[in-house]
């Protein structure tokens, strides 16, 4: 659904983007984090076509964003974060206004308008004036907007900012079930709540790209670390014989000692079964530990990277994850 | 640190299902008191009784303290503090006394409308018309109230059926006989256009059968108009050819301009209403912003006040003086000079806000994000500007009516063919220059200043002709002048080259408004 690659955006002497290239697919909740003044709504500004790229390429379902800009508008619904409403308008009045706008047909526009807001949890403020709503409702009035004319991919700046704890949870829910037919491209300071809804992370520092990746591939990640004093290869296929094993991985060792990293199926933990099976043999154990690593070390680690400041070269995803 | 995301199951996190609180609102809502409604609506009905009654003595030909001038205010007073009653008192009683009191006032306005008087057919037809529009605003005011859905649908059908059948009458009656129009006519083919739009938009555009009014409503305004051009143009053209030998009746006056006007009138609320072409869609959103904010009645006000004293400087120049003034009569107002001053401040109070406020507010965003071109953007705001302009010169005309009606004598109107057309062609350009200014900047003030001095430059043209003597600024400084273009209109004339100038200008301005919001494409 979205294709970007070598991305980068000057505001004048600003790099406000440095050669940012992910993907996302289609159906896919993805959390696009920074800090403040990262690059987060740059990107999505250019991905929305409101902003024109420096240099790169951005596509939107196949669409360039530059060249063919009404195919990509026709197919996106974006909530900037400043929630930009008519003051003057009633909030039914708006999200007809908008559904006109966006082409939405005529026979469904009121079904939908009823349908967006329900779902957002702004029918008791349908008559108000977009200038009286507090924070809260001006927010959920702007997902109503995106979702609108049902686009398949939404980019919404930070949604649940200024949401109560209740109306978050919603939201966050109401997301999770969009994403099953929709692909959903949120930016976000939370870290638990992107974590809780999204498949895919995008973490941007100072403009460059810090992490692009699926969850589940960070989850994979986790390994199992084993030192044991015995013999190397009869300790290596002990562990491989174990059941729930996938790869064992040797490290080395010295002096009779052995280390191992352990990547199990469908990441189970077989710390008990391994000491069984180790204490069996009568191999000594001197470790064993499941080193897993979160979405927050991750981002402490990208945010604790010096070299972003001191060398603009781009960076592949790979040399910052692994 | 363990992650949530990789131990806890999708069905226990939090907001698993987005229905799982109900909606509470942003606040406790309560009811409209009515105490403020109940009270304004008893001084209104004391205010009625008061004029009424002095009306009605009046008219018995006895005398009262009271005299005509203040019973007709105190029933326009009346009227008002009832209507105001009827839209904010929602108890079930008050609101369906005021929905008979509607359609009393809608048969007793039909009856009065046909009922014939000393052998005369349609003497009462004013008192009918009033009738006829007070049902209306009472019905709508139940209307806003009402939640019974068979009422509710019993009153749009009425507004509806009463709009056709007007709408019908005044536009075929008008073509049948030229006489009926004036006011018959006219008047009947404006009530149903309003009766029509109130059905349209009570029952809202989604709805199928509204939508196929709305069209029709287009329709019947298009063939009104066809129909009007066509006999207003034709016969003189055959006659001219020799294809008909009797010198035809002329049309156009005053039958044929009226329903063609009409015609665009149901054509221009027929597009307003049903076209959800985006240009269409947003112009009429602007416009509408327009009456949302104070500006407009600001403008308008201000206007009113130019021609009211234009009217009454020119009527005393009339009454003073000792020869007959020549034509065109019309020309007189705008010597007076407060139309053109007032012209220079009010362009810019009318574009300064149109994209400036949108960049501010960062509505710009979402509206360049949404499958709108930019052109569309610009021109859609040019247009609104441009009508508000228009429509701000309508007490113009009324004035100019007052002085064919008070003056009892007729006088030259052709000449406002032509200053309309010029005033138009002028106005673009002005409106298209505060446009531009408006999109160079998120300051409002800044904009409006910008646009003051662009006005200012133009008239200061007028006025520095006489600085250089034939020399070839005068010639330049006369074709950037918009008062030489009213002056030549005035005078009947259309001269196209300095049109064209003003026309040029507007699609410059135009042009480099596009491009200014564009810029933020240019790498």
């Amino acid at each position: 659904m979205i294709h970007v690659e070598n991305l980068s955006k000057y505001f004048g002497p600003v790099l406000a983007v440095n050669n940012v290239s992910f993907q996302v697919e289609n159906n896919e909740i993805v959390g696009l984090l920074g800090n403040n003044g990262a690059g987060k709504t740059t990107i999505m500004r250019i991905l929305t076509t409101y902003l024109p790229a420096s240099s790169g390429i951005a596509r939107v379902a196949g669409f360039d964003v530059m060249t063919q800009s009404m195919e990509v508008r026709r197919r996106i619904g974006y909530l900037p974060e400043s929630i930009p409403l008519y003051p003057e308008m009633r909030v039914e009045e708006y999200l007809a206004y908008r559904a006109k706008l966006k082409g939405v047909d005529r026979k469904q526009r009121t079904s939908r308008i009823g349908y967006c807001l329900e779902r957002c949890k702004v029918e008791e403020v349908r008559r108000r004036l977009c200038g009286t709503l507090s924070k809260g409702y001006r927010q959920r009035v702007g997902l109503a907007d995106a979702m609108i004319s049902d686009p398949p991919l939404l980019i919404l700046d930070e949604p649940t900012d200024g949401l109560d704890p209740g109306q978050k949870a919603e939201t966050l829910g109401m997301l999770r079930e969009l994403g099953r037919d929709h692909t959903i491209m949120l930016s976000s300071h939370m870290l638990s709540e992107v974590e809780s809804l999204v498949q895919r992370v995008i973490i941007i520092r100072r403009g460059h790209l810090g992490l692009a990746r699926k969850l589940s591939e960070l989850e994979s990640d986790d390994v199992i670390v084993v030192e044991v004093r015995g013999p190397s290869d009869q300790v290596a296929v002990a562990l491989r014989n174990t059941e729930g094993v996938a790869q064992v991985t040797p490290k080395g060792g010295e002096d009779g000692l052995a280390f191992f990293e352990i990547r199990t199926h469908q990441r189970k933990d077989l710390r008990e079964q391994i000491s069984e099976r180790l204490a069996k043999n009568g191999w000594p154990l001197r470790r064993l530990d499941l080193r897993r690593r979160s979405l927050q070390d991750r981002w402490n680690e990208i945010n604790n990277w010096d070299e972003f400041a001191a060398e603009p070269t781009p960076r592949g995803t790979t040399a910052v994850t692994t | 640190m363990p992650s949530k995301a990789i131990t806890q199951p999708p069905d226990t996190r939090p907001g698993s299902s987005w229905r799982n609180q109900p909606d509470t609102g942003p606040s406790v809502m309560r009811r409209d008191d009515p105490k403020i409604a109940r009270g304004i609506g008893l001084a209104a009905a004391a205010a009625i009784v008061f004029g009424g009654m002095a009306m009605a003595l009046q008219t018995s030909g006895r005398v009262t303290p009271l005299g005509t001038g203040w019973a007709v205010f105190l029933l326009t007073i009346g009227i008002a503090g009832l209507l105001f009653h009827a839209a904010f008192d929602s108890d079930v009683q008050i609101r369906r006394v005021y929905m008979a009191f509607a359609y009393l006032c809608m048969v007793l306005g039909g009856f009065l409308m046909v009922v014939p008087y000393n052998n005369q057919p349609g003497a009462w037809f004013g008192q009918g018309f009033l009738c006829l529009f007070l049902g209306l605003l009472f019905l709508l005011a139940f209307l806003r109230n009402e939640d019974d859905a068979w009422m509710r649908k019993y009153a749009e059908n009425i507004i509806g059926c009463a709009g056709a059948l007007m709408a019908l009458i005044g536009l075929v009656g008008g073509n049948i006989r030229g006489e009926f129009m004036l006011p018959y006519g006219l008047l009947l083919a404006l009530l149903g256009l309003g009766y029509c739009t109130a059905f349209i938009v009570v029952r809202g555009i989604g709805d199928d059968f509204a939508y196929r009014a709305g069209l029709g409503l287009g329709g019947l305004g298009v063939l009104a108009f066809l129909i009007a051009l066509g006999r207003s143009a034709l016969p003189p053209l055959f006659h001219k050819f020799g294809w008909l030998s009797s010198t035809p009746q002329e049309y156009l006056m005053p039958a044929g301009l009226l329903l063609m006007l009409l015609g665009a009138m149901y054509g221009l609320t027929s597009l307003a209403l049903c076209s959800d072409n985006r240009l269409v869609v947003m112009t009429v959103r602007e416009l509408a912003a327009q009456f949302y904010s104070p500006i407009a009645y600001i403008v308008l006000f201000a206007y009113v006040f130019a021609h009211w004293l234009a009217y009454w400087m020119y009527l005393g120049q009339i009454i003073d003086s000792p020869t007959p003034v020549p034509e065109p009569m019309v020309r007189g107002f705008i010597l007076q000079w407060t139309a053109v001053l007032f012209t220079i401040f009010i362009v810019p109070v009318i574009t300064m806000r149109l994209v400036s406020e949108e960049k501010r507010t960062a509505t710009l965003e979402v509206l360049l994000t949404a499958p709108v071109e930019e052109g569309t953007v610009v021109v859609s705001k040019f247009l609104a500007a441009w009508l508000m302009f228009m429509f701000i010169w309508v007490p113009f005309l009324l004035f100019l009516l007052a002085l064919r009606v008070l003056g009892g004598q007729p006088f030259d109107y052709r000449p406002l063919f032509s200053f309309f057309t010029g005033l138009g062609i002028t106005a673009a350009g002005f409106v298209s220059m505060g446009v531009f200014f408006s999109s160079l900047t998120r300051n409002q003030i800044a904009s409006g200043v910008l646009t003051f001095a662009g006005m200012l430059f133009l008239l200061l043209t007028f006025l520095f002709q006489g600085l250089f003597r034939e020399s070839v600024w005068t010639s330049v400084f006369k074709h950037m002048s918009f008062i030489d273009v009213w002056f030549d209109t005035l005078d009947g004339k259309l001269v196209p080259t300095r049109l064209l100038f003003f026309a040029t200008m507007a699609i410059f301005w135009l042009f480099a408004s596009v491009k200014v919001i564009e810029a933020r494409k240019w790498t």
